[in-house]
This record gives C-alpha cells, structure tokens and sequence, in this order.
C-alpha cells in the first residue's frame, strides 16, 4: 500500500489572523546563515590544527611499545618462580645430551620437549589464582590482563629461543638432521599444544588441567615414537601444505590466547 | 576527596549479597560491622575494584571508577580477606613484586619497604619464605603490602584477623597515624578494632545498612537497654531464654550478666554504660529481630 504523501503547502494553510505569507518570510529570513568566506574558514582551520595530534613516528611507537614490553617483562620475572627457568633449561640440555650420547632420534626429542616451556609457562600464570595472590594482583596498578599477557610473551619468547638453540646444537652434532624438518616438527607441536593448553586452561582454569595436558603430550609423543611411520609421513608432505599447517597453528594459538586473557581476567569474579 | 558507593546491588545468581547500597566517605577511618555473611567482603571488593556490580557504581570526586581504571588503582591500597602469598617468595620479594605491580619504581620501593618491614615488625623475617610464616605474620605482610604506594584509599578487610593483642594495639596506632588525609575503609566483626579510631561506623545486615553512626552516638541510642543481673545457674537459663546476654561474669555461686533489653528485666537490675560490643549484639541478635 503506498502512503498518501502530504503535502506542505504555505499558501494553503490556515494562518492565524495578521500572520500573512511575507510576513513569515520576514521572520525566517533572520535566521539565515551565509556562507563564510575563504579567508574566515581558513582561519578556523589554522587555529584548530594545534590541537590535531601529531603523529607519531613509526620507531617512535615501537621504541614506546618496546618499552612498555621490557618493564612488564621486568616485573613477570619476579613472579616466575626460578625453579621454572632452571627445569625447562635442564630439560632442553638433557634432550641435547641424549641425542648426543645416546643417539635418540633428534626429532622425536625436540618435537617432545618443544612445548613444554610454554605450557609450564601457562601453569605459572594460574599459579597465583592457585595461591590466592590473584585479587590482591588484581587491584594494583597494573592490571592483572596486562601481566598474564606479559608472562605468557615472556614464556612464549623464551621457548622459541630454546628451541631455535636446540635445533641449531642438533644441526651442528648431526650432518643428516635437516633444517626444515627441524623446524617443522619443533614449530608445529608449539603451537598446536599451546594452543589446545591454553583452550584448557581458559575453560577449567586449573592447576591440574594443565599438568593434565603436559602428561597427555608425553604420552602421545611416546607413542608417535613407537610408530615412525607418522613422522615419515609428517615428513613427506610437501612445504606449501607444512606452511598452511604452521599458519592454522599460529591462528589458533593467538585465538586461544586471546581467549584465556577474557576468562581469567576480564571475568572479574574472584571465586 | 569523596568516595561514594551509589545504589550498589551484587547478585550471585539468585543471592543478593548486596541490596542496593549507598553511602558517601571522606578523609577518615570507616568500619563496617557485621555478622558473617553481611556482605562486607563483597562491598570491600566492589570498592577495590575487583569485583563488579550487577548495578550501580563507584565514584570517586564524582567520576566512575571503572571510567578512572588505572588511576583509580593507583589511588588505593587492598588487603583482602583471604590474602594469599607465593610461599616460595621471601618476605622482601614479595614486597618487591608488589611494588612493581603498583608501578613504583625499585630504588622508591627499597625504601619504602625497609620503612613497612619495621612498622609492620617484620624486619628480622625480611628475608625468610613467607610459606614459613604464621598467620599473624602474613597478615602483617598484607598490611605491608596495602601501604607500599602510600594509597590515598586504604581498604582492609578484617586486616586484624589473627593479629595478638599487642600487635592489634599496634596496627590501631598505626591507623589513626597515617588516616589524617587518606580514607580508610575497615570491615571487621571485632568491635574493639574499630571503637576508638572510626569516624564513622556502618552497621551492615544482610546487604543493607542497618544504621550509621559513630561509635559515641551509636552507643548513645541504646542507652537504658543495656543492665547488670545478678543471679544464679537456675536464673541464668531463664535469663538466655528471654534476654540477649552478652558477657557472662562468675564468682563463686554468683553470677553477673550483661543483658540487653528494652525495659528493666528485673528489679534488681541495674542499668549500664552500653559499649559498642552492646551495639552489635542489640543490632546482630536473632532475638531482637
Ligand atoms: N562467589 C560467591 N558466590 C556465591 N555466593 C557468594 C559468593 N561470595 C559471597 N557469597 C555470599 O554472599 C554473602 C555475603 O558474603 P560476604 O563474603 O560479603 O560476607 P562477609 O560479611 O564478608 O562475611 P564474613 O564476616 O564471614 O567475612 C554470603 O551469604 C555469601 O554466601
Ligand atoms: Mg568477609
């Protein structure tokens, strides 16, 4: 159905008594605006630039950036306990000694210990909700969200480093260990891992779930070792298919990160 | 400086722990009084910033807390109720950790944490894991901690739980020292906590407040309900029958109680000088509900 439109017509309106056409046109001519010219509207322009903010230099942001990332950093390290830095390092110079004295398979080790760091990682950063500092953390300055995402950057940096270092030891004690497969089978379970962990951890929020998911992945890296015949296979898929398995792994590792910050933090419920 | 909790309500599912609450503080000490389960943990929470209400808010000078984020934590120092440390930490890093939290930087928090260490009587254990303290100990390394930033906004939940009585008297001192420009909030069930240094205390009962006052005009209003009995094993029953009785004196075969009523219970009875203890139980006992 189409509406019936009205129209507006002055000339046909009831007009009070002495209130004729012109005298209306009188009226609203007072409110006519005219166009400023040039020179006045260059003049506002010029004035309120001042309070444009500058822009800020590319290395100016990344300089701040990496400032803000250095003293929160600083400040993770006291709340990470030592006991953390000593065990993952000693797990990665007995998976170098193993390969190296005993010859066991390079590959099966880095792909067993590659996400370990960061998984205990995790279990630091719940480990103040465990003990009861979390509400206490929560009301400084600095907010709890800002420092988890700190620990978890701080862990994930440190395992990359680790496992950059093992693979490079491993390449260097053995001629035929190669590169890319390194790389693949160090890089994948990283964040494979660290993502299902942190998927985990986010839903449970416990200490037991992640020690769960650190036993669950030895025990499915002793039994891929069991069977070499899924790294051969792993192995055998061509580069371009490796890399859209490393870009769906890094997807879900920032997905799932971003995911365990909301629960554990922005959900302000101190149980 | 006006802190202002404005028409607060904090629902747990279908458990309203906090029915809409309002009140105003300015520069002085508060306590807020109440049974257990009153609510007071959940409004000290909301004040900290820890906890969200389901509705109203929190305003400082009149802007929103959660607008002011940061700067509001800034502002405040927490000591919460169930306060927990990392055990392997000592003493001194704990308080490191803290300060840094807070933003202070590491030579101002040197300082300042020699300075707590000795009020807080810690001095000697600055370097001993706190999983070794006593509960005392770590709640006088709570209290340390709530002050490193020299807070405008002091908020204690029962900061005094399980202190011993010198270092209660302590802790007292303390408070009326450093509450000259800041505002102190308290919640505590131990009326002596509060009695003497609170400007203003806020009686709280089942999420609401139930009445405001200081400590002289609280005890005012019940002045003439509060009396002596003196009496025996047999009386004493049918006086816990119907009075509230608070403390209970024996000596030899008699017995003196203090019983708070609204009319002289007996003829013998003579009336007293009502303390704040009085106040909690006239306000707090199911028989005057
Ligand atoms: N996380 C929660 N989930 C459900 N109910 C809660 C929760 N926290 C508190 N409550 C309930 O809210 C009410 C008020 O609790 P609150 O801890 O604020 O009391 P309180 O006055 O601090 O008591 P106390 O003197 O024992 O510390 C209680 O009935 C409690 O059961
Ligand atoms: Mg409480």
């Amino acid at each position: 159905m189409i509406k019936e439109e009205k129209k507006f017509d002055i000339e046909e309106m009831d007009l009070p008594e002495g209130m004729t056409t012109d005298y209306l046109s009188d009226l609203f001519s007072k409110y006519t605006v005219n166009m400023p010219d040039e020179c006045e509207i260059e003049r506002v322009i010029n004035s309120l630039s001042e309070y444009i903010p500058q822009k800020t230099k590319w290395y100016e942001k990344l300089y701040k950036n990496f400032k803000y990332f250095i003293e929160r950093w600083n400040i993770s390290l006291y709340s990470i306990s030592h006991a953390y830095w000593i065990f993952t390092l000693c797990l990665y110079i007995f998976g170098f000694y193993i390969v190296y004295s005993n010859g066991v398979n390079p590959y099966i080790t880095i792909m067993l210990i590659s996400p370990l760091p960061f998984v205990l990682g995790i279990l630091e950063v719940i480990k103040g909700r465990e003990e009861g500092v979390l509400e206490l953390e929560m009301s400084c300055r600095i907010s709890n969200r800002e420092m988890v995402f700190s620990k978890l950057t701080l862990a994930g940096i440190y395992n990359i480093i680790l496992n950059t270092l093992l693979s490079i030891m491993l390449i260097n004690i053995n001629e035929n260990v190669d590169i890319l497969k390194v790389t693949m089978v160090c890089l994948t379970p990283f964040t494979f891992v660290s993502a299902v962990s942190l998927y985990i951890c986010s839903k449970t929020r416990g200490y037991y779930s992640c020690m769960a998911c650190i036993f669950i992945w030895i025990a499915i890296s002793f039994s891929i070792s069991m069977s070499p015949k899924y790294i051969n296979r792993f192995f055998s898929i061509d580069f371009f298919q490796y890399l859209l398995i490393l870009i769906s792994g890094v997807l879900l590792l920032i997905f799932n990160t971003k995911k365990f910050l909301k629960t554990n933090v922005l959900e302000k419920e101190v149980n | 400086m006006k802190l202002e909790i404005r028409n607060v309500t904090k629902k747990y599912g279908k458990f309203c722990a906090v029915k809409n609450f309002s009140y105003e503080f300015t520069e002085g000490v508060y306590g807020l009084l109440g049974p257990n389960g009153a609510g007071k943990t959940t409004i000290i929470r909301i004040l900290a910033d820890v906890l969200n209400p389901t509705d109203g808010s929190v305003m400082l000078n009149g802007e929103d807390i959660k607008d002011m984020d940061y700067r509001y934590r800034n502002l405040i120092g927490y000591l919460p109720q169930d306060f927990g440390v990392y055990k392997n930490f000592t003493a001194h890093r704990f308080l490191m950790y803290i300060a840094a939290l807070k933003g202070l930087s590491k030579t101002e928090s040197q300082k300042r944490i020699e300075e707590l260490l000795e009020i807080t009587n810690l001095k000697e254990y600055s370097n001993v894991k706190t999983g070794t303290f006593s509960g005392g100990m770590k709640r006088r390394l709570g209290i340390a901690q709530a002050l490193l930033n020299d807070p405008k906004i002091l908020i204690m939940d029962e900061p005094t739980a399980g202190l011993d009585p010198k270092e209660r008297v302590r802790f007292r001192n303390l408070l009326s020292e450093i509450s000259k420009d800041k505002i102190v909030i308290l919640s505590t069930h131990i009326v002596s906590d509060i009695e003497y240094i609170s400007k203003e205390i806020v009686l709280i009962k089942k999420g609401e407040i139930l009445k405001t006052g200081s400590s002289e005009s609280l005890t005012n209003e019940i002045k003439g309900k509060v009396w002596k009995v003196l009496t025996d094993e047999n009386g004493l029953k049918t006086i816990e029958e119907r009075f509230t009785v608070g403390n209970i004196f024996r000596n030899g075969n008699k017995i003196e109680t203090r019983i708070i009523s609204e009319n002289r219970p007996d003829d013998s009875a003579e009336a007293e000088i009502p303390t704040m203890e009085d106040v909690f139980l006239y306000y707090f006992d199911e028989l005057s509900e």
